[in-house]
């Protein structure tokens, strides 16, 4: 056998790569499609999909921008804490320096001062999974803080090596076999004692201070005992003169669960030098702020969010209280595409595509409620008729210019919005208001409402008053969630999905519509549903705990049985013609449908919607679901 | 030689008794000794001391708290002996052994004999070497065989080498020592102080370094505080420390590192209260730094969170989303309510819920259900009482178009099963199985995590009164 046969009999997996599909060339690389009933020219629909895509990335771009300055923002105030040394208090017992970060993901990123000839500082990251117990932790840290050390400090520490070589024997730096996983990338030097003797003597190895930072990470999901002994341990590498320690723990639920599983003592010993900073960035609205104002300027100020709309983000951001700000561009990236995919008017967002207008938008543009209000305004104003008629018919363009009149013009209530916001920042001082918020009141007109909660801003009411106006053609520029489109996009409910889906099957598969009378197979569809949907009907009307037997009886009997029947006796098939021989009618449709009943069962078995074999008794099926939950 | 013993207080029979036992004379040294007694009780300290005052016993400390197992503590045991050994007579030039080499028992005893026999001939007279274990079972890993080893651990050490092995382990833990016992193995035993002695002791140690501290300096200095005396400035700090163990005593117990620790997070404050009209005033001081004695303050919460922000919204008591704090409401009905109340009380139906049909006899619960442990439920009556009690503003006309659109029901999106696993994760909620969960399988049983106190609490920041369905049986 060839080896390299043989090394692949070995393999315990393999790795296939699957042959692409050479792309179709004439295939749409665009994802819209035409509008305005397919009579959308296909070079619009291209410009929708390019404008889409500048904003888009216009968009993404400003976001990860903001985000970007939260870790910097972030990274700073965290180095700050940990290695700003503020002037030693040498009567202070010695004391960890600890940091909480509340509401982290763990991806906190922390920067560790360079190297100085007088003092060494490392990160030691510790994970869950490598902190199954003290040993391991202890070994995982002192591991990488040495080869951290070494790798930093190569050309020093071989030197000093050499000096002082007996020194190094004590701290039991020597060949000897630590069998550890982590040893396989330890340097050339030999093996380590990875235990706190490497702490200790430190500074006469390496002839420097050491600056340890701890960084835990998913606290809550390390085991607390384990982690009170770890700290407890370390307290006892305090006592050198030479070390200091930093703990930074990665709280993702809060400080009190945190402190009530670690014993008192340990939380006085951390409390003797503690900080806390909130790193979910949702604390407040900062944030959020920037990323909404930034969308509004990202749409020119032309695109109108509806009320519903910004509701549905107020809403949605209060139920979800870790994620606020990956919600928020979700939601938002979603109505735009939704909206440069549905509205054929998006192509005028950019002005310069205003030549594109033709008879099949402005159909369209007169029936807008807005507009229709508007006629009718002047017809009651009493408006000579050849003017409103023009604008009606398009006379000489007139309906055209109207709509570029309005095409140009900006939203007030954006700018507006940011009046607010300015106006609360610099002569107000106030900075934990939500954007969002005030836009959404803004829209109803309800600012003062929100504005109740500082009493400072009472007296500038004047300043702060306005009255939101309807812009016609309004609403071809709006985001929207009046169908519902975000709500099941976003948030979608799996199993009431599923439960409508077998219910009305047909709104997810397609039922023939012209009624070939001579087909039996789609006699057959017409007549039944699935099986599977046509169990669950059953299944919603029983108890809670249904016997098989009646169950099938029920089934055997809502079957439409002549079709059934019509359909095996056309089938062209031998082993169909040998069963219908053999059994009477009755009896091929009693197996015909205990066969479908059995199939059905599984189905829901699979599904997870039935206990079979959780009860000895066979005879009862249990429901597990109930409809609408 | 106890005269130097002065500061190490309360402790004068168990210093006697420690300098029966340790002497440079081998042949009168037991060679293992215990020394057992709760945690802040002085037997580091106190030993410290005995060995501070005599210079001519040979003494190495080892910590098994840092060595975790018993492999790095042989290896520490040899390694500490070795280099006890070098440093004592650092003219001898010895072949050294690698401390790392010790991975079992007989090694160590191996190296230790065959560095012991190397001094051999160079010592005139034979030595006891003290090796102290400073809380040998503070070792993470301890077992029952390891301590066996230790203390026959110098049987199988040569008789003839000039140095002899003594070990002293300080145990804080009664039973351990107990289960050794028919080994007859001397036990020094240090009780605990009393509060009096407690207090004493801290007053010793803490009341300079309290004058001393920095906060005192600038109060006086701000105050302009002239014509206090030493002495003044003592009796405020032993004030201090006295009212400190008062207030605390039931608290911490007579745990010195306890009160250490109070003493230390307290002081700032309680000087911050110092004025010229109070300082000589014991009462007035205590009044005006009342709020300082009335709590520990052992939390690292902010206790004036109220104040620091003014906002209107709806209290985000323990940071749980609307839907979360429901749900968790949910579970907690769900474990302390009988699912066959469930129809008549959640149900809007009338004909499922009157009469005793729909749960059967009525019978007198003898035990509050709120007493017990929460009984488990699946996820789909979590999410069906959920829906009961998750309420949902119609903004819709009543009898309008739009109205038919509105869903008259919380369903069970995405958003509530995110906060579902948020709540899991919280450990507020958990399941009956700790590992490898399929949470979405029936099979998984749940149940509630949080007790009735919270539980009320969360029911009153979102309005509802979570006690009406746990009032009238």
């Amino acid at each position: 056998m060839n080896v390299n046969e043989f090394a692949d009999a070995q393999k315990s997996h393999y790795t296939v790569f699957p042959k692409l599909k050479k792309p179709k060339t004439d295939t749409r690389t665009i994802p819209f499609v035409k509008l305005l009933d397919g009579k959308e020219t296909s070079d619009r629909v291209e410009k929708r999909w390019e404008l889409y895509h500048q904003l888009h990335s216009h968009f993404h771009s400003q976001v990860n921008d903001i985000l970007e300055n939260i870790g910097i923002d972030l990274r700073t105030e965290i180095s700050e804490l940990l290695f700003s040394r503020k002037d030693k208090n040498e009567k202070r017992k010695p004391a960890f320096n600890t940091l909480f970060l509340l509401g982290s993901d763990s991806t906190t990123k922390i920067d560790v001062p360079k190297v100085t000839s007088g003092e060494f500082s490392t990160l030691v990251e510790l994970t869950p999974k490598e902190s199954p117990n003290v040993r391991m932790m202890l070994r995982r840290s002192m591991f990488k803080l040495f080869s951290a050390a070494e790798a930093e400090l190569h050309d020093n520490s071989t030197r000093i090596k050499d000096e002082d070589e007996a020194e190094m024997e004590l701290d039991g730096i020597d060949e000897a076999d630590e069998v550890d996983a982590d040893n396989e990338s330890g340097s050339g030097s030999g093996d380590v004692s990875y235990d706190l003797s490497l702490v200790q003597n430190f500074k006469m190895v390496f002839n420097r201070d050491l600056n340890l930072v701890f960084n835990f990470k998913d606290v809550d999901s390390i085991n607390f005992q384990v982690l009170d002994n770890f700290i407890i341990l370390l307290k006892s590498a305090l006592k050198h003169q030479h070390v200091q320690i930093s703990l930074v723990f990665n709280i993702n639920t809060n400080l009190s669960n945190f402190e009530k599983n670690l014993t008192q003592t340990t939380m006085r010993l951390l409390r003797r030098n503690y900080h806390t900073l909130d790193v979910s960035s949702n604390k407040g609205y900062k944030y959020g702020n920037r990323i909404f104002q930034s969308f509004l300027d990202t749409v020119d100020g032309k695109l109108n969010l509806s009320s519903k709309f910004v509701d549905f983000i107020l809403r949605k951001m209060a139920n979800n209280s870790n994620h606020n700000l990956q919600l928020l561009t979700k939601i938002l990236d979603y109505a735009l595409m939704s909206y440069f995919y549905q509205n054929p008017f998006s192509v005028f967002i950019d002005p310069v595509n205003v030549e594109y207008l033709n008879d099949d938008y402005l159909d369209m543009l007169i029936r807008c409620p807005t507009f229709m209000f508007f006629i009718e305004g002047l017809i009651k104003e009493g408006a000579p008729t050849e003017e409103i008629r023009a604008l009606i018919t398009n006379k000489d363009s007139t309906l055209t210019g109207f709509f570029l009149e309005f095409l140009v013009r900006e939203n007030p209530i954006n700018g507006f919005a940011k009046y607010v916001a300015n106006f609360l920042e610099t002569k107000l001082h106030i900075y934990n208001y939500n954007l969002i918020a005030i836009y959404h009141k803004l829209l109803e007109g309800k600012l003062e409402t929100y504005l109740e909660r500082w009493p400072a801003c009472q007296n500038y009411k004047e300043d702060l008053k306005f009255e939101p106006t309807d812009t016609i053609f309004q609403e071809l520029f709006t985001l929207d969630n009046s169908n519902g489109l975000l709500s099941q996009a976003i948030f979608p409910r799996y199993r009431s999905n599923m439960e409508d889906d077998l219910l009305s099957w047909e709104r997810v598969l397609r039922v023939s519509t012209e009624r070939t009378g001579n087909d039996p197979a789609a006699q057959l569809d017409a007549t039944m549903s699935p099986i599977a949907g046509h169990l669950f009907k059953l299944y919603r009307e029983a108890g809670l705990s249904i016997n098989v037997y009646d169950f099938y009886t029920t089934f055997k009997e809502t079957l439409p049985r002549n079709e059934i029947r019509n359909f095996l006796q056309q089938l062209d098939d031998n082993g169909m013609e040998k069963f219908l021989k053999k059994n009477s009618e009755e009896e091929a449709f009693n197996k015909v449908s205990l066969a479908l009943f059995m199939q059905a069962l599984f189905d829901f078995d699979h599904i997870g919607i039935i206990k079979t074999q959780s009860n000895k008794n066979h005879d009862i099926i249990e429901k597990c679901i109930w409809r609408g939950i | 030689m106890s005269s130097s013993l002065n500061d190490v207080l309360f402790r004068d029979y168990q210093i006697n008794t420690l300098t029966a036992f340790l002497h440079r004379d081998p042949s009168i040294t037991p060679p293992n000794l215990i020394i057992q007694g709760h945690s802040s009780t002085g037997k580091t300290f106190t030993l410290k001391r005995v060995f501070d005052a005599s210079p001519e016993l040979v003494n190495a400390w080892l910590e098994p708290i840092e060595l975790v197992t018993w492999k790095p503590l042989m290896q520490a045991v040899f390694r500490t002996v070795q280099n006890g050994l070098r440093s004592l007579y650092p003219e001898v030039s010895i072949q050294e052994s690698d401390p790392l080499d010790v991975e079992e028992t007989y090694l160590l005893v191996k190296l230790l004999t065959n560095l012991f026999s190397q001094y051999d001939n160079v010592l005139q007279e034979e030595l006891s070497f003290f090796l102290v274990f400073d809380g040998l079972d503070q070792l993470n890993d301890l077992d029952a065989v390891l301590f066996r080893k230790l203390i026959k651990l110098h049987e199988l050490l040569p008789p003839s080498s000039r140095i002899k092995l003594k070990f002293i382990y300080t145990i804080q833990d009664m039973t351990f020592v107990e289960r050794y016992s028919s080994h007859c193995l001397p036990v020094v035993v240090f009780p605990r102080y009393t509060a009096k002695e407690v207090t004493e002791i801290l007053i010793a140690t803490r009341a300079d370094d309290l004058i001393m501290s920095d906060a005192l300096r600038e109060k006086v200095l701000k105050e302009g505080i002239t014509e206090c005396t030493d002495e003044q400035f003592l009796g405020v700090a032993i004030n201090f420390i006295k009212l400190i163990v008062q207030s605390f005593h039931s608290y911490t117990g007579n745990n010195i590192a306890a009160l250490n620790d109070l003493i230390d997070f307290k002081w700032d404050s309680f000087v911050d209260k110092v004025m010229k009209e109070n300082i000589f005033e014991p009462l007035a001081l205590y009044r005006a730094a009342n709020k300082v004695f009335s709590t520990t303050g052992d939390t690292l919460s902010p206790e004036d969170s109220e104040t620091t922000e003014i906002t209107n919204e709806v209290a985000q008591s323990y940071e749980l989303s609307a839907i979360s704090k429901y749900l968790l409401i949910a579970a907690y009905i769900c474990s302390y309510l009988e699912p066959r109340y469930d129809s008549n009380v959640f149900s809007k139906k009338s004909h499922i819920k009157t009469g005793r049909a729909s749960y059967g006899r009525r019978k007198k619960i003898e035990t509050n259900p709120r007493f017990l442990q929460p009984s488990i439920f699946p996820l789909e009556r979590l999410l069906a009482v959920f829906q009961a009690i998750f309420p949902v503003e119609r903004k819709a006309q009543s009898g309008s178009l739009a109205l038919l659109k509105e869903e008259p029901l919380m369903r069970a999106n995405v958003e509530v099963f995110q906060n579902l696993a948020e709540l899991h994760s919280l450990k507020l909620i958990s399941t009956t199985v700790a590992r490898n969960i399929d949470f979405l399988n029936y099979k998984v049983k749940w149940k509630v995590n949080v007790p009735w106190e919270i539980i009320n609490e969360i029911g009153r920041s979102v309005d509802f009164d979570v006690g009406l369905y746990f009032g009238g049986q």
